[in-house]
């Protein structure tokens, strides 16, 4: 690697690594004061809290915590502090606010308290820290509420105010916060807690200041950080192939009919085009559903902060995460759409689908560029698509004898399971594979029934053939309770992807779709809409919840017949799902029966073959076979670039020719997938015409297009 | 006498109160005994006598060992096979959402069991004891033939909630006893009743995993008798106290943390001896930094925490270690940037003045081509090292930053430090404690060259350098006190019914006088402490109180409360606190200390001595004390001359048989009447 130049100002190897140390040192302490200091389980257990420095100006330094789209987010927060108090701010002030349209926080439970950090007079930096408290106000408990048109009803709305002044507590501040939630003491410890945070970052960084000469050297290190980390992304962006990449996908809004109002079944298109070029990751959102009247309203800032966090995870985990990993990306989402809202518009989820949508897709569009590359080390990375967006989420309501309430939010919800990846099968309970740190932790049975009246029956991981393939997805978790020592639980929904799964990769199949239900005491099982409202728990039902996976990775008749019994005997799978979907066939006793396996895997690729749509392109051609000497690139897992042909690896079968799409040299089996609301949609698998192999596989709304496109340049051109 | 196994070296250190004698024997793995009766025939050889002559005048016989560490790092444990609430059997996997990192993925953190060998069982109880799916005793025979059958050798039984009603846990245990007498078994309740299945539930695991570690020692016991010892032989665990080695092999897996607590637990001493109350101990070693917090004279512990990898309640002294020791690595980042560890040189190839084939540049070749270690008095001079290795390393290094060798030298000792004192304040933040309040206790191997400069980093004042500072851990061995720990779970928000903390007291009194009576100690020689484990309602964190096990009154809780509060503050500041929330007692513990004859530091008499006299100097070296300024030469004196009388200024190097330590500009230092070096820092 060569040193880089010092167009910025002095760059030294030794000094930028300690500068770089006393950060992560002093972000992490920050962050450690919080979960300590917390109170609400969904802090302290789950770790939903970050602390963030930042410079004068916003621009991210550093993070403390696992969660890393909260940081980006803090930049913008600075950004509205600054911009609404300006001149006035002062040594002593902390800042709170809650409100995504005023661009402070991710969503109103998201609250972010923020501190100037003043160097003799001057405002040196920033820490911003934030934490989910359990319940912000609001018409519902939680304040995720599925009937608020206008963000009006959902919470207290705080834009960036005081919350001390010159070092004086704010009683007036705190005293409405108080008034206006349904938890204050959890609240107000809560945010106590993202106070001592504070104190401890404001301190170290002052004495860090000193230690370092003083301000001027200060900035001038964070610039040389920020500069040569921005530098390192841009030449390894710049190792990807040119070009374009696209997919789409669906938010899904179900709710379930009341005495006032039907059933609803909704979608909310997201479709994402990245150009990669120019040392740059451009993200266009163009032709996202218009600004909605549910809460999946989002703004573009959150977007960005958590693709930025997302992309550092498959190309700067060794990299420090600041500004420069920033500067390399940019997210346009047209205005007035539903990632681009503006008020009135509700904005619970913000910073869940279809935000987190948005950016799933975005990351699937980089693991297409990946897939095409050559050369680049982070190609190793390549997963299917997460389901990181795709959570389970509950929030429950109690009311004891004595009429006092409590409640809590399943977190163990967002447990769901990991995209398979290239060369090893994914994650059980965790939506991340290629990751520096873990997110949110599982809470432990005895700490929630200690807390909450409630007996848990379940906590496993959920069986099933979701996210098949040679190599599978992780399982999301699967959990079953009931209210105990009580008389109900009431719960709102805010779980997501009833019908619609995270796709696979290299022809892994769909992962498996979110499933709420309620076991009644008579046995009969009632589905629950993922966006039911007043959900009520009768100690002799059971309340399930299953998570949805990411996608698989290769076609599943390939995956190793072994691993599939052994999954079996783990129930993971059944008898039937292995012979349906693994194709792979036990005798009498339950042990493998490599004959019959095989037999069934080519009876299996052929019927798919049988079935199929013939391919779009006759590839039948003279002129279609690749030249000799033709050199080879990769274009898709599976698929390669000789020449101007394309072919599929491992049979040889021509599929393409440039600049036509791979995929019109594959036949198609298509089958229906319903979804909610009498929608259909159309699940293609494109095959091997030689072998029946799956290499992809697409879904698309009946009667529309597919939107996958993977267009390097290297391919558009080569028939030039 | 005191022994220490490690993972190198079995040290041994030898005392009658007025002399102190030590001496080092190469460890022999798999074959515990031979080390340490070799280490104990050097020892004897330096106290000019046949060990057999000694042996039986030896009145107390402590015992460091790596024998239980080594089984857990090296993953060669006993199979074992869990029989777990039916439902639950993914727990234990699920690692409650914790995740390894590995290459850029994560990664399921380390298992003691695969999800194969768990089986549920029906049964349910709820949090309030109460028996919700009666134990179907079926499942239980059923499930651990299962388990036998697919090779497990120790059955481990973790029900939920069984720490507040054991009957299906002791049904269980009862029904395997008869069905399959002779085989191992374990018991999450019966070992530690403390709410947490995961903690709870590891805990049995490890212990089942490590039941095999300690069969050496029976034979060891067997060698000294015969050579004449007649104490029974002490261990020292991962609490920095020792129990017996009866009573270790009923929960080995006390013992994971042995030789790192009994170094903490000497250093403390040394500490306390010295009259500092507050203090940082630090161990580097050649692959890691250990730290640990001092507070009041006694090492800081923890209830849980992660075991290699593994997280369990495990009751040990809080010992972290960051990835800087002599042997660490350095590399240049994606940045451009140099960087220092956490990958180590190991023993092989080592640094690479070692001339074993090492060609990147570690700490200990850095601090060569500074200058400030002795290419030929390394460990006493037994070790030649090759500058010439070392500063082509840190030259190769250089081309890629465009530094010479010299600069790359000094680069990775400036970075070294940061990520060190970085360290040492984040564990004191952690605490809410204040490092200007603390002295470095210095002990290890590398730690002498860098303590005085991370004192100052962090704006500690003062340095406290034990004489026996390489063999620390073996003299905690032969030094410690026995200590017995039983635990149970209240959870109850304060105040609470009186009557249930004191029968809960008294439980544990019981038990821990039955722990001591076990360890062979008499009723005079006991002392039982309590501690109450509180936090605020739904905090995750609890803070250890001393609570005082009489009296359980309105005004002891209030007490307990108010000291809480208090010690709340102190850590978190005013603001974190917030006016009348709930506070909750989690658990008690019971501290049972047994006084033992035991080894004792010598102090000095030091009546006529006049400190401030000269200091001689024997011969100097050139070093770098400043980043791309010319070397500069420094005194250096031998610690075996040092008189009590002296006062060293720095800059100054001292020489010691196995190690060197550094005296910067701006600090001075002298020995102790404990004849420790004591180096205060001015400026």
């Amino acid at each position: 690697m060569s040193r880089p130049a010092s167009a910025f100002g002095q760059f030294d190897p030794i000094s930028l690594q300690v500068l770089r140390t006393n950060l992560e040192a002093i972000a992490e302490e920050g962050f450690r004061a919080i979960v300590r200091t917390a109170i609400s389980p969904v802090v302290t257990e789950s770790l939903d809290a970050g602390c963030t420095l930042l410079d004068a100006d916003g621009n991210l330094l550093l993070g403390g915590g696992a969660l890393f789209f909260h940081f980006g987010a803090a930049s913008q927060a600075v950004r509205s502090v600054l911009a609404v108090h300006g001149e006035t701010i002062a040594e002593g002030d902390i800042f709170v606010g809650n409100d995504p349209h005023s661009g402070i926080a991710v969503h109103p439970n998201d609250v972010m308290v923020l501190q100037p950090v003043f160097y003799k007079g001057d405002i040196a930096a920033w820490v911003g820290n934030s934490a989910h408290l359990i319940d912000v106000g609001g018409a519902k408990f939680g304040s995720y509420d599925p009937t608020a048109t206008e963000c009006y009803q959902e919470a207290l709305r705080l834009p960036p105010v005081r919350l001390y002044a010159r070092g004086v507590e704010q009683r007036d501040i705190w005293a409405i916060m108080r008034n206006n939630v349904r938890m204050p003491v959890m609240n107000e410890m809560d945010l106590r807690g993202l106070i001592a945070g504070c104190s401890v970052a404001n301190e170290k960084l002052i004495a860090l200041i000193g230690a370092r000469g003083g301000l001027d050297a200060f900035s001038s290190g964070l610039r040389v950080l920020r500069e040569s980390t921005q530098r390192e992304m841009r030449r390894r962006i710049g190792t990807l192939p040119a070009g374009t990449y696209r997919l789409a996908s669906w938010a899904e809004w179900e709710t379930e009919a009341t005495e006032r109002a039907p059933a609803l079944y909704e979608l909310y298109k997201i479709p994402c085009r990245l150009t990669v070029g120019d040392g740059r990751l451009s993200f266009d959102y163009t032709g996202a559903a218009p600004q909605c009247l549910r809460y999946y309203n989002s703004k573009p800032w959150i977007i960005r902060s958590i693709i930025a966090s997302e992309i550092w995870n498959f190309l700067g985990q060794d990299l420090p995460f600041n500004e420069g990993v920033f500067d390399v990306i940019e997210v346009h989402c047209p205005e007035k759409s539903i990632l681009n809202s503006s008020v009135p518009a509700p904005i619970a989820a913000a910073h869940s689908e279809p935000a987190t949508l948005a950016a799933v897709l975005g990351v699937g569009c980089l693991n297409l560029a990946l897939a095409a590359s050559e050369g680049t080390p982070e190609r190793r990375y390549m997963t299917a698509q997460s389901a990181r967006s795709a959570t389970a989420n509950q929030a429950w309501r109690i009311q004891y004898p004595d009429g006092s309430i409590d409640g809590f939010l399943m977190q163990d919800a967002i447990a769901t399971g990991s995209a398979a990846a290239m060369g090893r099968d994914g994650n059980d309970l965790s939506p991340y594979i290629v990751a520096r740190r873990g997110w949110l932790e599982l809470n432990e049975v005895e700490v929630l029934e200690s807390w909450y009246p409630i007996l848990i029956r379940e906590k496993r991981p959920r069986p099933g053939a979701g996210g098949a393939g040679e190599h599978r997805a992780g399982a999301g978790m699967q959990m079953s309770f009931r209210p105990h020592g009580i008389d109900k639980l009431t719960g709102v929904m805010n779980a997501r992807r009833p019908y619609l799964p995270s796709m696979g990769m290299a022809g892994g199949y769909p992962g498996a779709a979110t499933a709420l239900r309620i076991h009644r005491a008579n046995g009969s099982v009632e589905k629950i809409a993922t966006k039911a409202t007043d959900v009520v728990i009768r100690p002799q039902e059971w309340f399930e919840f299953q998570c949805s996976n990411g996608g698989g990775w290769g076609d599943p008749l390939d995956r190793a017949a072994d691993a599939v019994v052994k999954e079996i005997s783990l129930d993971r799978l059944d008898a039937k799902e292995a012979a349906e979907t693994y194709g792979v066939a036990l005798d009498g006793q339950g042990l493998l029966d490599h004959v019959a396996t095989g037999a069934l895997r080519a009876s299996l690729r052929q019927a798919r073959l049988d079935h199929a749509t013939p391919a779009r392109r006759s590839t039948t051609t003279g002129s279609l076979e690749p030249a000799r000497d033709a050199k080879s690139f990769p274009l898709y897992p599976g698929v390669e670039q000789r020449g101007s042909v394309a072919v599929a690896t491992n049979s040889g079968a021509v599929l393409a020719c440039a600049p036509h799409p791979w995929t019109d040299g594959c036949p198609v089996l298509t089958s229906r997938h319903e979804a909610g609301g009498g929608v259909v949609f159309l699940l293609d698998a494109y095959l091997d015409p030689k072998t029946g192999c799956t290499l992809f596989f697409d879904l698309r709304r009946d009667g529309e297009l597919g939107e996958f496109e993977s267009s390097p340049l290297r391919w558009v051109t080569a028939g030039d | 006498m005191g022994v220490d196994v490690g993972g190198t070296f079995t040290d041994a250190v030898l005392s009658d109160g007025q002399r102190v004698h030590r001496a080092k024997a190469l460890s022999t793995p798999g074959d515990l005994g031979r080390g340490v009766i070799a280490a104990c025939e050097a020892v004897a050889g330096r106290w000019q006598e046949p060990l057999g002559d000694i042996l039986p005048r030896v009145v107390r016989f402590g015992l460091g060992t790596t024998a239980v560490t080594n089984v857990l790092a090296s993953r060669t444990g006993r199979r074992v096979g869990l029989l777990t609430t039916a439902g639950f059997e993914s727990l234990v996997p699920m690692a409650r959402g914790r995740w390894a990192w590995d290459d850029g993925w994560l990664v399921p953190p380390a298992q003691i069991v695969g999800r194969d060998s768990i089986i549920g069982v029906r049964e349910r109880v709820d949090r309030s004891g109460a028996v919700v799916v009666p134990l179907v005793d079926a499942d239980v025979i059923s499930g651990c033939e299962r388990l036998l059958a697919e090779g497990a050798e120790v059955i481990a039984v973790s029900f939920l909630w069984s720490f507040i009603n054991p009957a299906h846990e002791e049904r269980a245990l009862q029904l395997l006893r008869t069905h399959f007498p002779g085989v191992p078994l374990e018991s999450g309740a019966a070992l530690l009743p403390v709410m947490r299945e995961y903690d709870r539930t590891t805990f049995a695991l490890l212990n089942a995993y490590v039941s095999g570690a300690l069969g050496g020692i029976d034979s060891l016991v067997h060698a000294l008798q015969e050579k004449g010892l007649q104490v029974p032989l002490l261990l020292v665990h991962s609490g920095g106290g020792a129990m017996s080695a009866g009573e270790a092999r009923r929960v080995p897996i006390n013992l994971a943390e042995s030789g790192p607590a009994a170094g903490v637990a000497a250093a403390a001493h040394v500490a306390r001896a010295a009259g500092i109350d507050c203090a940082v101990t630090c161990d580097m070693g050649g692959t890691t930094l250990d730290i640990s917090v001092v507070a009041d004279g006694q090492p800081m512990r923890r209830a849980r925490g992660d075991l290699m990898g593994v997280w369990t309640a495990l009751s040990s002294v809080d010992v972290d270690s960051v990835g800087a020791g002599g042997g660490s690595l350095a590399w240049v980042d994606a940045l451009g940037a140099l960087r220092v560890g956490p990958r180590s040189a190991g023993a092989v190839p080592g640094p690479a003045c070692y001339g074993n084939g090492g060609i990147e540049p570690t700490v200990t070749d850095a601090m060569l081509v500074l200058g400030y270690l002795d290419s030929d008095r390394f460990l006493g001079g037994s070790m030649a090292l090759d500058p010439g290795a070392a500063r082509a390393a840190c030259a190769r290094l250089g081309s890629r930053l465009d530094r010479d060798a010299m600069e790359v030298a000094w680069g990775i000792r400036e970075v070294a430090i940061a990520e060190m004192s970085s360290a040492i304040r984040a564990r004191l933040a952690e605490r809410g404690l204040d490092a200007r309040e603390h002295a470095i206790v210095s002990y290890g191997g590398c730690t002498g060259l860098f303590a005085a400069e991370l004192a100052r980093e962090i704006g500690a004042r003062k340095v406290l350098i034990p004489e026996l500072a390489s063999v620390l851990s073996a003299f905690g061995a032969a030094n410690a006190d026995v200590r017995r720990e039983r635990t149970r779970a209240v959870s109850a928000m304060l105040p609470c019914d009186p009557k249930v903390l004191h029968q809960l007291t008294e439980a544990l009194r019981l038990e821990v006088e039955g722990d001591l009576e076990r360890d062979g100690i008499e009723p005079a020689r006991r002392s039982i402490s309590f501690v109450a484990e509180v936090h605020l309602k739904r905090q995750k964190w609890e803070l250890a109180i001393p609570f005082v096990g009489t009296g359980f009154d309105g005004a002891a809780q209030e007490k307990l409360v108010s000291d809480f509060r208090a010690e709340y503050v102190k850590r978190y500041g005013e603001g974190a606190l917030m006016g009348g929330a709930p506070v909750e007692l989690v658990a008690l513990r019971a501290i049972g200390v047994g006084s033992t004859t035991k080894a004792s530091l010598h102090r000095a008499d030091s009546a006529g001595i006049v400190p401030g006299a000269a200091v001689r100097a024997t011969r100097s070296r050139k070093i770098a004390v400043a980043r791309n300024a010319p070397a500069q030469s420094v005194d250096v004196v031998d610690w075996e001359s040092l008189a009590p009388d002296e006062v060293l200024r720095g800059p100054v190097l001292i020489d010691c048989s196995d190690t060197t330590l550094w005296l910067p500009k701006g600090a001075t230092a002298g020995l102790d009447s404990w004849n420790n070096l004591v180096i205060e820092i001015s400026g």
